[in-house]
């Protein structure tokens, strides 16, 4: 392979993982903090996503400007999600099963809600065709752009989660929750807010997969699942862990579509996943705290 | 006593009989024409401009007089686009409400099963919106192809490349039953056309990232690249052939580009071919009147399958009328035998029941517009050629 069609892969698979990125912050977030499997997650991704597209073919209204929007929704639903169904689970020890059906029955509403507003087809939006070039490289405008949104979105959250008071409540009920309660925080509410906040990730990362992508409304569980293998990959509870199993993910992909074929792409996320798992069961930021 | 009833029953039962006879003098029993469509499930929206396809033929035949001398009647159900249901809808059609003369459902996947009740009751059955060769490959004599053979879909792709002395073809596939049969006959006469497939490759369904694939086309820069592909796979290399400029002189869809909604791509959809079966314009026999009478019953222009399930049926109208009766062996041996100019094109199948006379034309998108380049006969513009590189496009 020559240096320049290796250097242009890299730089595919790098913009493609930082939207992987964002989708599994979400998921990793709710994790943490609820020990919930959002098995949704990616049906908030579609519902952001065709939400971008109604609003762009109905009123051309550019898709970065209805990031906002799209967070908002997802948001939203988060928020009354957790508040009247998943809240309502006993905490006892079936809490990690119960609330994974109850996800799953969230998913289905979604995509059903998705397919009566917007019909069973695939959609895109013509926004941002073609590339601009930098030495000698392709940069897909699309890609290009939502890796930027990816990366600012990431970087908010994580100044967010560091410097701020609910910041560190959330973080604080992620890794003692019991301790957290103790110091006064409302543990109830946090976890409102954390699935709120979780779900407005997916929907950001609906608003900027549109862009990149073809979307339909029953498209959800292959990104609820490749969400989960960037945070198996990259470690859960890991901010910087998530964001290399992201990156991982997508050179990975690229790669294998390049060098054996479009099928093993694929699956490259359950390789990836199955090989961590055997070899690395912390991810690869349990690597780092060795 | 019980004599006198006797007498009294017997004189009932022969004065209805009586007057159940001379009311059935005057009106003359109708043909049943029998089928099922998909009106519910994934292949509602083309099921349902099928049925119109066969109802606007049902309405010109009686005020042309009927078929025999008889009125038709079609007696349609909703196979819920499922092939079991289709089975089971075809057994009652026959059986329960004997009909006199059956049609094909819609789809390749429920004809395939339809088939067998077919020929099973011995019934002849064009299947309008069968593709799917392999349905007529297992030596059935009742069952004949009303569809463009799914290998045809190219042709007119590898004819303007033939006719612009390219090269070099590249060809990507869904890994699924029609795209695939598409690129194994492509490869198979691209030799015939002048042209060396330098890349024959697929990528599995729901594919969304194409960019690895189109990188190893853009290393062999190929002269013509087609796409063996449905509407979302079609827009997602139309977008990431330009976001990688992966250039070629012609470029081609095999069903994407057919469909409107193709122009969601903006001006990334211009230039592009896509295969497409029938087209209002196309000079088929009686195409206008066709078009314009249907306009008038349904509010609505017809698509392919209208035009493809009407044609069915004046192929069937000419067996009937050449059988000279409703005898199924008389009106298969017809349809066998037959050469008819329809709406759709020319009928003709050979020993098999493949449809050998019905062929695909080819659209390019011009200026957001869909725009039938070929075949001369059909065309309404001329195909541009070739696509310019994506840098020299706005």
């Amino acid at each position: 392979m020559d240096t320049h069609i290796f250097v242009q892969l890299v730089v595919n698979g790098l913009l493609v993982g930082g939207v992987y990125g964002l989708m599994s912050l979400g998921i990793n977030l709710v994790w943490g903090v609820m020990g919930v499997i959002n098995l949704a997650h990616g049906d908030l991704i579609m519902a952001a996503g065709f939400l971008t597209f109604w609003i762009f073919s109905r009123l051309g209204v550019n898709p970065l400007l209805v990031l906002p929007i799209g967070m908002a929704m997802a948001f939203t639903v988060g928020v009354l999600s957790q508040r009247f169904l998943l809240g309502r689970l006993p905490q006892d020890r079936g809490a990690v099963k119960s609330s994974l059906l109850m996800t799953f029955g969230l998913s289905y509403i979604v995509i059903n809600i998705a397919q009566l507003l917007w019909g069973n087809e695939f959609q895109t939006v013509a926004f941002l065709a073609g590339s601009w070039k930098a030495g000698g490289l392709d940069f897909a405008k699309g890609r290009t752009v939502a890796f930027l949104a990816a990366g600012a979105i990431t970087l908010i959250l994580w100044a967010f989660l560091r410097f701020t008071n609910a910041g560190r409540a959330v973080r604080a009920v992620s890794q003692n929750p019991d301790g957290a309660s103790s110091c006064g925080i409302d543990i109830a509410r946090i976890r409102v807010f954390s699935f709120g906040l979780g779900a407005s990730l997916a929907g950001a990362a609906g608003v900027l997969l549109v862009m990149i992508f073809a979307i339909s409304p029953a498209m959800g569980s292959g990104y609820t699942i490749r969400a989960f293998a960037v945070t198996v990959i990259g470690g859960l509870g890991s901010f910087p862990g998530a964001l290399f199993g992201a990156v991982i993910l997508g050179l990975a992909e690229v790669f294998a579509g390049y060098l054996v074929s479009a099928q093993v792409a694929n699956g490259v996320a359950f390789i990836l996943f199955l090989m961590v798992l055997l070899a690395l069961p912390q991810g690869l930021s349990g690597l780092v705290r060795r | 006593m019980g004599r006198t009833l006797r007498f009294f029953q017997v004189a009932a039962f022969l004065f209805v009989a009586l007057c159940g006879g001379l009311a059935r003098a005057g009106e003359v029993k109708p043909i049943l024409v029998g089928t099922s469509v998909s009106l519910s499930g994934s292949y509602a929206a083309s099921g349902q401009y099928s049925l119109e396809g066969y109802k606007l033929w049902v309405e010109q035949i009686n005020k042309r007089g009927g078929l025999l001398g008889r009125p038709v009647k079609l007696i349609h159900y909703d196979d819920k686009s499922d092939a079991n249901t289709g089975v089971q809808l075809y057994e009652k059609l026959i059986t329960a409400d004997k009909v006199d003369l059956i049609v094909g459902p819609y789809s390749s996947g429920v004809t395939s099963a339809v088939s067998t009740v077919a020929e099973k009751h011995k019934m002849a059955m064009i299947g309008p919106e069968a593709a799917d060769v392999k349905i007529y490959s297992r030596g059935y004599k009742y069952n004949f192809q009303g569809q463009t053979q799914a290998g045809k879909y190219m042709v007119g792709g590898l004819v303007l490349a033939k006719a612009s002395g390219y090269k070099t073809l590249a060809m990507l596939a869904e890994d699924t039953a029609f795209p695939k049969a598409v690129s194994e006959e492509v490869a198979k006469v691209a030799g015939t056309y002048g042209l060396t497939v330098v890349f024959n490759e697929s990528y599995p369904k729901g594919a969304s990232d194409f960019s690895a694939l189109l990188t190893k086309v853009k290393q062999l820069k190929p002269d013509v690249i087609f796409a063996n592909s449905y509407l979302p796979d079609s827009q997602g290399i139309m977008r990431q052939a330009r976001e990688q400029e992966v250039n070629a002189k012609l470029f081609a869809v095999a069903v994407g580009a057919a469909e409107p909604e193709f122009g969601n791509l903006g001006n990334t959809a211009d230039y592009v071919f896509g295969a497409t079966q029938w087209a209002a314009n196309m000079r088929t026999h009686g195409n206008p009147e066709f078009v314009q009478a249907y306009k008038q019953m349904f509010g609505r222009d017809p698509d392919y399958h209208s035009a493809s399930n009407f044609g069915a049926m004046e192929v069937l109208e000419a067996a009937v009328k050449k059988a000279g009766s409703l005898d199924q062996d008389k009106i298969a041996a017809a349809i066998a035998t037959m050469e008819l100019d329809t709406v759709y094109g020319k009928f003709k199948v050979d020993e098999r029941g493949v449809q050998l006379g019905y062929v695909s034309a080819l659209l390019q998108w011009q200026h957001g517009k869909q725009v039938v380049v070929w075949p001369e006969t059909a065309a309404l513009g001329k195909a541009m050629l070739p696509m310019p590189p994506w840098s020299e496009r706005k």
